[in-house]
């Protein structure tokens, strides 16, 4: 943490090296949060850049007030994804990308596995309210802590809690009708 | 209620553990035997998801992200650059030097100058002086959207007489009028401080849309919806900003569908065309909050 706020502090101050830091730590939990907000990977893509260029145009206006940076960064994406998402209902839905992001096993038969288990996944969110999808989004692909998801969302670390119980709770149950049905 | 409290700290405190690698759900179950029935289904659907989202991305996309990012970086010369706080008494004082050491006649001489000529970096400071100093958020959201219609005069300008040096540092400095404007807090109850009559945003001074793109018809068009540029209220300037929130990205659209404009270019002009879009979005939700 200190480590983080040492390098927020350098790139405050023009250090780009201390940004570059920081945009290599925060790169892949960023990416898999929009992947399982979006679904596809192209536009995934796209917003990721577009999270790091907004992140770096107003790391002036960031303050280190009990607000963790991963948490400030987390909310740029949040507001991009709001807008993508209300843009993008206007001219058309917004499909799943059946091309899907590279997993992280190489393993050929484990990877067919796991595809399926992405799509289920991103279809099954979908069942979610707003809230519970943003708390396992921020968790699960993001990776962060209830606190840091607290502060990320505005909410309580109790409210934080039940949402996750009650997102999990639903998703089980919409991944179980799924899978039935598909059997 | 305390109840479900308490269980969702002890679903919390597994899937901490389970997510960072440090227990199996077994484990968890061990250390919960009277939740097991209620524990076990979560914290297995847990895992499940835990490795579905475990995505990476493509070491082409990762590369691809990395080398423009950079760029970005060396484009501008130090992150957030706009946004650093300087307090006001410097800003004014720095205003009362930059009219006496130069000349206040050089100051205006330099609201005309376009990039690449010796008075453009006054321009620049002139408009963050400017900016400092308005007394009102609404004020800085006129501002930030005038000056955004300059640097797109501005950028029309070098297309069109085949100046492209400047064109990424001017479309990078038009991103940042356009974040900085998003960004403002627009609380409403705050009133604008009204002094003249509306403004009249200019249209069709793009040479790409066929207007008069010679540095003085460019310069007497492009500054002209700045110093008559006043709103009274924010209805008015709602009315402003959704007029340029729809020309702006047209006139950015355009130039980036004219064939004048050179590849190197197209990114950083992509990007403030997606900035111009966010921003206006974003200043206009907040105007309605």
């Amino acid at each position: 943490m200190q480590e983080e706020q040492n390098l927020v502090h350098r790139a405050r101050r023009g250090d780009h090296e201390a940004f570059a830091q920081l945009y290599e730590n925060h790169f892949d939990k960023i990416y898999r949060y929009v992947v399982l907000k979006i679904g596809n990977r192209a536009e995934a893509e796209d917003m990721t850049q577009q999270v790091f260029v907004r992140a770096y145009e107003s790391i002036g206006s960031y303050r280190w007030q009990g607000i963790p940076f991963s948490a400030w960064l987390f909310r740029i994406a949040h507001n991009q994804m709001v807008d993508f998402v209300r843009k993008a209902s206007k001219k058309r839905t917004v499909p799943f990308d059946e091309s899907l992001p590279v997993l992280s096993d190489s393993d050929p038969e484990h990877e067919v596995e796991l595809k399926m288990d992405v799509e289920k996944v991103v279809s099954a969110t979908r069942q979610l309210t707003k809230a519970q999808r943003e708390v396992i989004s921020l968790r699960f692909a993001g990776g962060l802590s209830i606190t840091e998801a607290a502060k990320t969302m505005g909410k309580s670390e109790g409210a934080i809690k039940a949402l996750q119980h009650s997102a999990i709770l639903t998703l089980r149950k919409t991944l179980l009708v799924g899978e039935q049905g598909g059997r | 209620m305390g109840g479900n409290k308490q269980f969702n700290a002890i679903l919390d405190e597994c899937l901490e553990r389970l997510l960072t690698g440090h227990e199996t759900v077994e484990q968890c179950l061990q250390r919960y035997p009277e939740y097991v029935a209620e524990l076990e289904p979560l914290l297995r659907t847990a895992v499940m998801m835990n490795k579905a989202v475990d995505v990476k991305p493509s070491a082409d996309f990762r590369a691809r992200a990395r080398f423009q990012f950079q760029s970005v970086m060396a484009e501008s010369k130090s992150p957030g650059r706009a946004a650093v706080f300087v307090p006001r008494w410097a800003v004014a004082v720095c205003a009362v030097l930059l009219v006496f050491v130069l000349g206040g006649g050089t100051v205006v001489a330099a609201d005309g100058s376009m990039p690449g000529s010796p008075l453009y970096p006054v321009k620049l400071v002139a408009e963050n002086v400017r900016v400092s100093l308005a007394g009102s958020e609404e004020k800085k959201a006129e501002l930030y959207a005038a000056f955004a219609d300059r640097r797109i005069t501005e950028l029309d300008y070098l297309v069109t007489n085949g100046k492209s040096a400047n064109m990424e540092a001017v479309a990078q400095r038009l991103s940042r009028h356009y974040t900085m404007m998003g960004e403002l807090p627009l609380a409403q109850g705050t009133e604008v401080v009204a002094t003249s009559s509306p403004p009249t945003p200019m249209l069709g001074t793009s040479g790409i849309s066929g207007g008069d793109t010679t540095e003085q018809g460019v310069v007497a068009a492009g500054n002209k919806s700045v110093s008559d540029s006043s709103v009274n209220g924010r209805g008015e300037l709602k009315k402003l900003l959704g007029y340029y929130a729809v020309t702006q990205p047209q006139r950015l659209q355009q130039l980036l569908d004219s064939n004048k404009v050179p590849e190197a270019a197209k990114p950083a002009l992509r990007r403030a065309l997606w900035a111009s879009e966010h921003g206006y979005q974003q200043v206009l939700d907040n105007l309605d909050k």
